[in-house]
């Protein structure tokens, strides 16, 4: 085999092995990615100062992306001691609470400026 | 693949999900407490939301030994933050007070000073919910002091307490139970030039709090600790003791609670004084504890 065989057949080689963690690589970002990747998105409303809905409902073991909206003239404070959250909420405002996945059961929440007005997120 | 990245709940998102939500729900006037300061003496597991920040003012004292008058209290003065949702710092200013007079062994003595620093480091390694039924915290506590709580006299002391903190709902939002248990090694060099002497002290603790109305909660709590010298690690017992008393726990607002919790010595032995009923030599007849919390 002369010297430009040689080097051709490197070349094969080469883009073989590039292909291939090319593949290996999607495989993995494939596997991996869109475990982490998938989100449930879930949104509530406080109004007339109110939790509404009271009760969500939202996949177990899988990241939460929860929107608050405060729709009152007051502010409020978005609390959960099981959730670990804390967040106040400006009044006709939002905002956006990344709680990490659940296991399955009932997580209460509450407006820790209004403790009467609670919820409850259900992991199942 | 892309909708399959893309994916979200349906039952999440669909605005029909709310239609499923329970239309009975009732607000329960008992809503979740953290647990951080519900028993008294006996710590609970919880340490706040991410992001949280803490002043808070504790005074732990001691009073009364065999004969004469003894009155000796640790104060701190403390600073907290959460970092991430499962770590909490401490920073505290340790002051100390004593007020004894004509107690053998001991000098008389009436002073309230600075005495020294203090750190804390509490990782909740469980978090009471769903997921787990108990939850548990780890405290690492280390304390740098240059006056004695104990009778006022001026030493150096480096002291690294760390507790495991257990507690559980037997009733939830109700009825609480907590477990503690302790392990701190000290060093002390006395001022004068005398002798490094070397103590360790085990310690266990248990506490129900009940919630008679939702901001306020009583309790009870039994405490048993062990004295040792001759080195930091539990080298020479040189007595217990128990205490046993009440403890009260009121949430002044959303944001501030102040709890309070009495000991008194029911048992205990001391090497030293084997013929008595209370170990009066290494530890005190009732112990008491006030502490204020601001959340901000």
């Amino acid at each position: 085999m002369d010297t430009n065989s040689k080097v051709t057949v490197m070349k094969v080689q080469l883009t073989k092995i590039f292909a291939g963690f090319t593949f290996a690589a999607a495989l993995a970002f494939t596997l991996v990615v869109p475990a982490t990747a998938q989100e449930a998105s879930l949104s509530i409303t406080i109004k007339n100062k109110q939790f509404q809905p009271a009760e969500l409902r939202a996949p177990a073991n899988k990241a939460i992306r929860l929107t608050v909206r405060n729709a009152d003239s007051v502010a409020a404070e978005f609390e959960s001691r099981t959730l670990r959250v804390e967040k106040v909420i400006p009044a006709n405002g939002s905002a956006v609470i990344n709680i990490k996945p659940l296991a399955p059961g009932r997580y209460g929440f509450f407006d820790d400026f209004n403790q009467s007005n609670q919820g409850v997120l259900v992991a199942q | 693949m892309i909708s399959f990245f893309s994916m979200r709940t349906a039952s999440a998102h669909d605005p029909k999900s709310a239609a499923n939500a329970d239309p009975s729900f009732v607000a329960n006037a008992f809503v979740e407490l953290e647990t951080e300061y519900l028993f008294g003496f006996t710590q609970g597991t919880d340490i706040g939301q991410p992001g949280e920040k803490e002043i808070g003012f504790e005074s732990v004292g001691a009073f009364g030994k065999r004969e004469g008058q003894y009155r000796a209290a640790e104060h701190k003065l403390e600073f907290a933050y959460n970092p991430t949702d499962n770590i909490h710092l401490e920073l505290g200013l340790l002051g100390v007070t004593t007020n004894i007079k004509n107690v053998p062994d001991f000098d008389n003595k009436r002073i309230t000073t600075f005495a020294g620093v203090s750190g804390e480091l509490k990782w909740l390694i469980l978090n009471r919910g769903p997921a787990s039924p108990v939850g548990l915290t780890l405290a690492v506590e280390p304390e740098f002091a240059w006056i004695d709580d104990g009778d006022g006299s001026r030493f150096r002391k480096v002291a690294l307490e760390t507790k495991l903190l257990a507690d559980t709902e037997l009733i939830p939002n109700r009825l609480y139970l907590g477990f503690n248990a302790g392990y701190e090694p000290e060093v002390i060099r006395p001022k004068n030039g005398g002798p490094v002497e070397h103590e360790s002290t085990l310690s266990f603790s248990s506490a129900l709090s009940f919630r008679v109305i939702p901001n306020v909660a009583i309790g009870a709590e039994v405490q048993y600790m062990r004295a040792y010298d001759m080195g930091i690690g539990l080298n020479h017992f040189t007595g217990d003791a128990v205490f046993v008393g009440p403890s009260l726990f009121i949430k002044l607002s959303s944001k501030s609670s102040l709890t309070l919790a009495w000991g008194r010595q029911v048992r205990g032995h001391s090497v030293d004084e084997p013929d008595q009923r209370l170990n009066l030599a290494d530890f005190s007849r009732d112990i008491g504890k006030v502490k204020a919390n601001f959340e901000f």
